[in-house]
């Protein structure tokens, strides 16, 4: 269900597209690189014109064999193009279109590159008489041990002996191969009535076979063996199989169609042991039929020296409940491990970060933590590529990390001279807005290197009346800010901070600011507001005296806006208030 | 989904920085086949001109993939290409990220491309070559103008081997993006989320007009005038990446952005029921005015419908014309009724046919 209305609801606005370096793999490919669901005209043809999987057990050995193939198409992406992974994302959320999508995939690699068949039929079909090609028969046994009995009909209809009128022995053929049963899974047949079908049909090409009905054309009485699954016949055609897995296939297809899927072990032996097979590939196979998911991991990781596939294919296992809770470790699952390489090796490359960050998304554990050492060390070669990886952090939420691009650039910025563009980036951050203090720890323990400057000192001293004023130390608080203010040592600028600061202090229930202490704040907030021109004072802060240094502590950019001069003023009213319910307090 | 005919996505390898039609004939907005793209964040960057197909006719057979375009020719680039414009069907300008700014001929009869001129390095911070970020053509003078990321404008003519002129500190942020509004008139959209106007008729370096936009600063990537009222300007602000206006039927305006979305912008419907509405949003604003700041609020203004701004009237009507894309679509352009689109999922998407009133 899912994959076929993905597939409609897909087909309006997305587009059909060659994957490149792949010519037999067609996808319907959606923008974005969430779904890819690999159907095209090709696999359809190839299915129907492929009869193997509709036999009941080779339609599971074919879908093993299928995923194994896929390992073909992960040797050659190593030589594609990289993005192909992008297409083939493990994002797909519906195991179906999971299934599909790779079934579909490894079909098409499968059955199109299977050895001969069609290169026979190539030849065959480009004399202008067919049947004198040195290719016919070659071509037709190896259509039957594929299976595809339409094929082989077509080319029999070409021999001119089947085109005479009579009844013959091909005419015979032509009816034993369009009667053979075929398992329709689909259509609720039970696998019992399948299997009498097929024993029926199987006893009549017997009863044929021993009426010498082909005794005239010893090619049709070869057919006729394979088709009654003589042991013996598949030695003859053997040199019609490139592989063991294809003997196999044509083995199982003729003489066990029912075969049960765990049964298939005992005999793949036997078909290694006819055609040699000892490559890697070969062990990747036979764990597959052995049923050995970590093997089949194992094996793949080992020879194909890329994490593409096995990261993939151990993240559809665990999509299909597959794959048992295996630990690498105590803390990483086989998954999140082979995910991580393949976002590690993603991440080598100089413009498939942003895919490998996807990759990386998937992994529960250590996923979010990897992404941030990616993210803290990409490269951020212009403005429009530290853009897009603030955009990213903001969207995955990782400020810390969009907190330190922005202080990148603008580092990078003020050391070039371009001020303007450090304090875009700087406001960009908007962290500044935020009255904290950063670097606690070096502040808290300046010590006597304090009296290194008058700022730092400020600085210091500052810290420590906030720490009072957390401890309670009310009037020890007080007595500071006091002495911060008439001693000059506060920056001008930064009065009305401090005038702020001490609000909740005028306004605690017990009187802490003496009458005297109180006349000190009122006269700095009048000489905030009269000997220091107010308006220059609130419209341009950064146009202070240091101008490169306020834009650190500057609150507001460079020009405040109508607002925030509002809110200043606001703020002075409300100080000048604290002060004088203070002053009438310490009078009374 | 409205107004769409066909979506067609190439896969193309790269991630795409700026796709442009090629003009079939100077200055004619007729529908043209073949376009150019340029790409990015590769060490090795491309870029290439495509020719779409011609179906028509043709039957599709099973096993040509319908619609695609074809790759005629590609050509390496140093760095990545950061914008593109074509002069003609021959002449096409590339701006790079290391700061240069090429001259490229592309002959169809050879299907070759190859660089024809280079003005090295016009764009650098204290000796440092630093991105052409942005540049624009003027269809009736041959002047040329840049801007980068060191908050200059340079004005170049083809026959010149350097600037000749550069407006030194024309933003202390970087330049975005930059287009003439009229013959002798260019607007700059800032980092810092200014729109300037220059005069460059001027000899002051002092912009003739700076505008920005009230309430939250936002940087601006991206300016489009509108084709025929020079007073109307649309910028795209945040993530943004392009804003265009559709050169016949200026009512309707495209937008593409950081988070996959393109965006049509429909005014016709606000100008057919003459009701005002522009869409509050962050995303895409327009000043109400520009260049000499009168004739605005006419009569005839009242016929655009970017200029009756009515927050709260949501009237406009958006189509979403990739609603399943995620990545990042960092270019588009529209000539008739295709619209071209590039992004960083590393395809193209030509949508064809788009109903446009």
């Amino acid at each position: 269900m899912a994959a076929n209305e993905e597939e409609e609801s897909m087909s309006g606005n997305v587009a059909n597209t060659v994957i490149p370096g792949c010519q037999n793999l067609r996808g319907y490919w959606a923008p974005g690189h969430r779904i890819v669901v690999h159907t095209s005209e090709g696999i359809s043809r190839s299915a129907q014109n492929s009869t193997h999987y509709r036999y009941p057990v080779l339609h599971e050995l074919y879908s093993w064999i299928c995923k194994i193939s896929l390992m073909l198409s992960a040797e050659d992406i190593e030589v594609l193009s990289e993005p192909v992974f992008l297409i083939l994302r493990k994002e797909l959320r519906h195991l179906l279109t999971l299934i599909e999508t790779v079934w579909h995939l490894c079909e098409i690699l499968f059955i199109e590159t299977l050895p001969d068949a069609d290169k026979y039929v190539k030849d065959v079909l480009q004399e202008s008489n067919p049947h004198d090609s040195p290719s016919y028969w070659p071509a037709i046994y190896s259509l039957v041990l594929q299976g595809r009995v339409n094929d082989v009909c077509e080319l029999l209809a070409q021999h001119p002996d089947k085109q005479s009128r009579d009844y013959n022995d091909f005419e015979s053929m032509d009816e034993l191969l369009r009667k053979m049963p075929t398992y329709q899974l689909y259509m609720g047949q039970s696998l019992h009535e399948f299997t009498m079908k097929w024993s029926h049909w199987q006893q009549e090409c017997k009863r044929r076979l021993e009426n010498k009905s082909y005794a005239g054309n010893p090619h049709l009485n070869t057919l006729c063996r394979i088709l009654c699954g003589e042991e013996e016949v598949f030695d003859e055609v053997i040199e019609y199989c490139k592989t063991w897995y294809h003997l196999l296939v044509a083995k199982l297809l003729y003489c066990n169609p029912a075969i049960k899927s765990f049964d298939l072990q005992y005999h793949t032996q036997s078909c290694i042991d006819k055609i040699e097979g000892s490559g890697n590939f070969d062990r990747i196979l036979l764990s597959a039929f052995e049923f050995d998911v970590h093997a089949v991991i194992k094996e793949s990781s080992d020879a194909l020296g890329n994490w593409w596939f096995v990261a993939h294919l151990t993240d559809l296992l665990h999509h299909c409940g597959q794959l048992d809770s295996h630990h690498v470790s105590h803390s990483i699952s086989l998954r999140e491990y082979l995910l991580l390489e393949y976002a590690a090796s993603l991440m080598s490359n100089h413009s498939l970060w942003r895919v490998a960050v996807d990759y990386l998304l998937c992994c529960p554990v250590n996923g979010r933590a990897h992404l941030v050492e990616y993210i803290e060390h990409l490269p951020l070669e212009t403005d429009k590529k530290a853009m897009k990886v603030l955009r990213l952090c903001e969207v995955l939420d990782m400020l810390p990390q969009a907190q330190s691009i922005c202080k990148t650039m603008s580092m990078n910025a003020m050391k070039a001279g371009r001020l303007g563009a450090a304090l875009a980036w700087c406001l960009r951050s908007k962290y500044c807005q935020s009255g904290g203090f950063s670097n606690l720890d070096l502040i808290d323990n300046l010590g006597s290197a304090m009296l290194l400057s008058d700022r730092l000192t400020f600085l210091g001293k500052y810290r420590e009346f906030h720490k009072m004023y957390e401890e309670s130390k009310f009037h020890e608080a007080a007595h500071l800010l006091i002495s911060l203010l008439t001693s000059k040592l506060a920056p001008q600028r930064l009065w009305l901070t401090l005038l702020t600061d001490s609000i909740p202090l005028l306004e605690h229930r017990e009187v802490i600011f003496s009458s005297s202490q109180t006349y000190e704040l009122m006269h700095c907030l009048d000489e905030i507001r009269l000997s220091f021109r107010t308006q220059e004072y609130l419209g341009h802060p950064s146009k202070g005296p240091a101008d490169d240094r306020s834009i650190k502590s500057a609150p507001m950019g460079p020009k405040s806006t109508k607002a925030q001069e509002d809110e200043e003023r606001d703020k002075i009213e409300l100080i000048r208030l604290a002060l004088a319910r203070n002053l009438s307090r310490t009078i009374l | 989904m409205a107004n769409v005919g066909e979506t067609v996505a190439k896969y193309v390898g790269h991630k795409i920085a700026k796709i442009r039609w090629i003009p079939e004939v100077q200055g004619q907005l007729n529908p043209s086949k073949t376009f150019v793209t340029g790409g990015w964040d590769d060490q090795i960057n491309k870029l290439s001109v495509w020719k779409v197909e011609d179906t028509s006719g043709v039957s599709t057979a099973a096993h040509t993939v319908t619609n695609e375009p074809k790759l005629l020719t590609e050509i390496d680039f140093a760095g990545d290409v950061t914008d593109i414009e074509c002069i003609d069907s021959e002449r096409i300008l590339v701006s790079s990220s290391m700061g240069s700014l090429f001259l490229f001929n592309f002959n169809a009869n050879h299907q070759v491309i190859r660089p024809q001129m280079e003005w090295r390095t016009i764009h650098c911070i204290r000796g440092h070559s630093c991105s052409c970020t942005c540049l624009a053509t003027n269809s009736s003078s041959s002047e040329i103008v840049s801007g980068g990321e060191d908050g200059q404008i340079n004005v170049l003519k083809l026959d010149h081997r350097h600037p000749v002129r550069t407006i030194e500190s024309a933003d202390s942020t970087t330049i975005n993006d930059i287009t003439f509004t009229k013959s002798n008139e260019v607007a700059a959209a800032t980092f810092g989320g200014q729109v300037k106007v220059w005069d460059l008729r001027q000899p002051s370096d002092k912009p003739g007009q700076i505008m920005l936009l009230s309430g939250d600063r936002v940087s601006l990537l991206c300016v489009d005038k509108h084709p025929t009222q020079p007073h109307l300007l649309a910028a795209g602000g945040q993530d943004v990446w392009e804003v265009r206006f559709h050169p016949l039927s200026p009512d309707n305006l495209f937008t593409c952005s950081e988070d996959g979305s393109l965006w049509h912008w429909d005014g016709a419907s606000v100008a057919l029921q003459s009701v005002t509405g522009i869409p509050g949003t962050n995303k895409s604003f327009l000043p109400s005015s520009i260049g000499n700041g009168a004739g605005i609020g006419g009569g005839y203004d009242n016929l655009s419908p970017w200029l009756s701004v009515d927050a709260t009237k949501h009237k406009m009507e958006t189509f979403s014309l990739l609603p399943y894309n995620r990545l990042s679509i960092n270019s588009l352009d529209i000539l008739s009724r295709h619209l071209l689109s590039g992004s960083d999922c590393e395809a193209i998407f030509m949508i064809k046919d788009l109903v446009i009133r």
